[in-house]
């Protein structure tokens, strides 16, 4: 597998190599993609979710759905897009639970307070504590497709197939999302 | 010079958000040898059982039909036989596929704009930027049957009115005792076969859940109001559900200032309705009622709150 740089950030790219072994019943590669994945997949269902057990839960039964499903995986190079449908359907699930439950988005599971030691950690922490704040406002589909998009870069028309949305609605919401961040967000750049 | 400025933002909360996501501590990963296990526990359950699911799933299938045809038959005839059937639009809660077809959008629109409150704006349409969400008053003379305390009605100099806050505090120091509101518990469901509505008493408020039916059975809209279920109902041939939630208020939350009931949606992210845009319709009583206005169609919901 590969990890690439981009925007500053990391994106992981997975060897189609290990998808395939794991199709045809390798254990230990599979036991290799659920290591590699498991990182962004449980990101991406506290950004869905809001909340550490909930994003756990979700990304627990991804994989279990995953390893049931794998033999059935026509292209290995698709692993990655594949895994996230599954989670993408579980959380959309999983978020009528949100509501019943009363659940909230725990601004805690997102930011890390133990490694605080210089002003310039501190400063970063605060920063990200902001942003979250800020996401925990929006709504789930929203946080999807902002990480999906963003993060993990996939385009509108793959987000679209994931989330089973016209692509036309992927494009307009992400953009409300950028326009609801910058609602959000600006005022505090601006100071 | 504003899409620029469009750009610039976007490019530093991308970076922001990377920066973000790689700060986020991630939980140690559960031991991958437990996932084989449970694949092998649910693979043996399946395997054990799956006669049996069989032979039941036709067994009742069978004892349905025998009981449904006759009963399908007989329903059809009487349903096409009464002129009022096709208005009768509460008939939709009570699960009949008989639904609004899709009219024209703007039809619908019309057909489902609360009538008694011009004032009424979504809530979830409000910039949700750190600030409570609004409850609009719907100006309706609501039935105060259990008010022991007049509404003092303030004809000021100065022609403000009381806040609720301030006319709980004079219920309360005129001796007002608390009264509990009348709720129930029972979950309801109203399917109209393109919508499908799940309301939850929860223990201190209310879940709404409403599901495209239509599709996948997709979560369209959902939102929680602290209280407990006092009723609801479907209106415009079943493209309106309107939820109605109470909760008491106590003498020391009246002290604390603090008795409007939280409310929220989606987002996780609960807020306070607004103190200052509740209804008193008439008289004081310590107790809230929220009116939630859901249209089916596109998943808004409004709430507005009253002191009766």
């Amino acid at each position: 597998m590969f990890v690439i740089a981009m925007n500053g950030g990391v994106v992981m790219i997975l060897d189609p190599g290990l998808a395939s072994k794991a199709r045809d019943g390798d254990r230990d590669a599979f036991a290799a993609l659920y290591e590699a994945c498991y990182p962004e997949l449980y990101r991406f269902a506290l950004y869905t979710l809001g909340n550490q057990e909930d994003a756990l839960d979700a990304v627990s039964d991804t994989f279990l759905e995953a390893l049931k499903g794998i033999s059935n995986l026509r292209e290995p190079a698709a692993f990655k897009g594949w895994i996230f449908r599954i989670l993408s359907v579980r959380c959309k699930r999983a978020v009528g639970g949100l509501i019943l439950r009363r659940n909230t988005f725990d601004l805690d599971d997102f930011v890390e307070t133990s490694d605080r030691g210089s002003a310039s950690l501190e400063d970063a922490a605060v920063d990200n504590a902001a942003l979250a704040k800020a996401i925990a406002k929006l709504q789930p589909e929203e946080r999807m497709i902002l990480v999906l998009n963003v993060l993990h870069g996939y385009t509108t028309k793959e987000i679209a197939e994931m989330l089973a949305k016209p692509q036309g609605t992927v494009s307009s919401k992400l953009h409300r999302t950028y326009g609801k961040l910058r609602e959000m967000l600006g005022g505090e750049e601006d100071g | 010079m504003a899409k620029n400025e469009e750009e610039m933002f976007t490019e530093t909360l991308n970076q922001r958000l990377f920066n973000l996501d790689q700060s986020i501590p991630v939980p140690p990963m559960p031991d991958v040898s437990l996932l084989f296990e449970r694949l092998t526990e649910t693979g043996n359950k399946k395997n054990n059982i799956r006669l049996f699911p069989m032979l039941k799933t036709a067994a009742v299938a069978c004892i349905c039909l025998a009981v449904l045809i006759p009963m399908l038959k007989s329903g059809v005839g009487a349903r096409s036989a009464s002129p009022q059937a096709a208005e009768d639009a509460n008939m939709l809660a009570m699960g009949s596929p008989a639904s609004y077809d899709g009219g024209a959008e703007e039809e619908y629109a019309a057909d489902t704009a609360p009538r008694e409150s011009p004032e009424m704006a979504y809530q979830e349409a409000a910039p949700a930027a750190g600030e409570s969400a609004k409850a609009y008053g719907r100006g309706e003379s609501g039935d105060s049957a259990s008010v022991t305390c007049e509404t003092n009605a303030p004809e000021g100099e100065t022609g403000a009115a009381p806040s609720a806050l301030e006319l709980l505090a004079g219920y309360f120091a005129a001796g007002g005792k608390e009264v509990a509101a009348e709720t129930k518990d029972a979950e309801q469901v109203y399917d109209t076969g393109k919508r499908r509505v799940e309301i939850s008493p929860t223990g201190d408020s209310v879940s709404v859940l409403v599901y495209d039916s239509s599709g996948q059975a997709e979560l369209l809209s959902g939102f929680w109001v602290e209280g407990g279920y006092v009723s609801s109902d479907l209106s415009g041939d079943g493209r309106t559900c309107t939820v109605v939630v109470a909760k008491a208020v106590s003498a020391a939350e009246v002290e604390a200032g603090d008795f409007m009931p939280q409310t929220g949606d989606l987002s996780g992210y609960p807020r306070e309705l607004l103190a200052e845009s509740i209804t008193v319709p008439g008289a004081v009583v310590p107790r809230v009622t929220m009116t939630a206005v859901i249209d089916l169609y596109s998943g808004e919901y409004a709430i507005s709150a009253e002191l009766r």
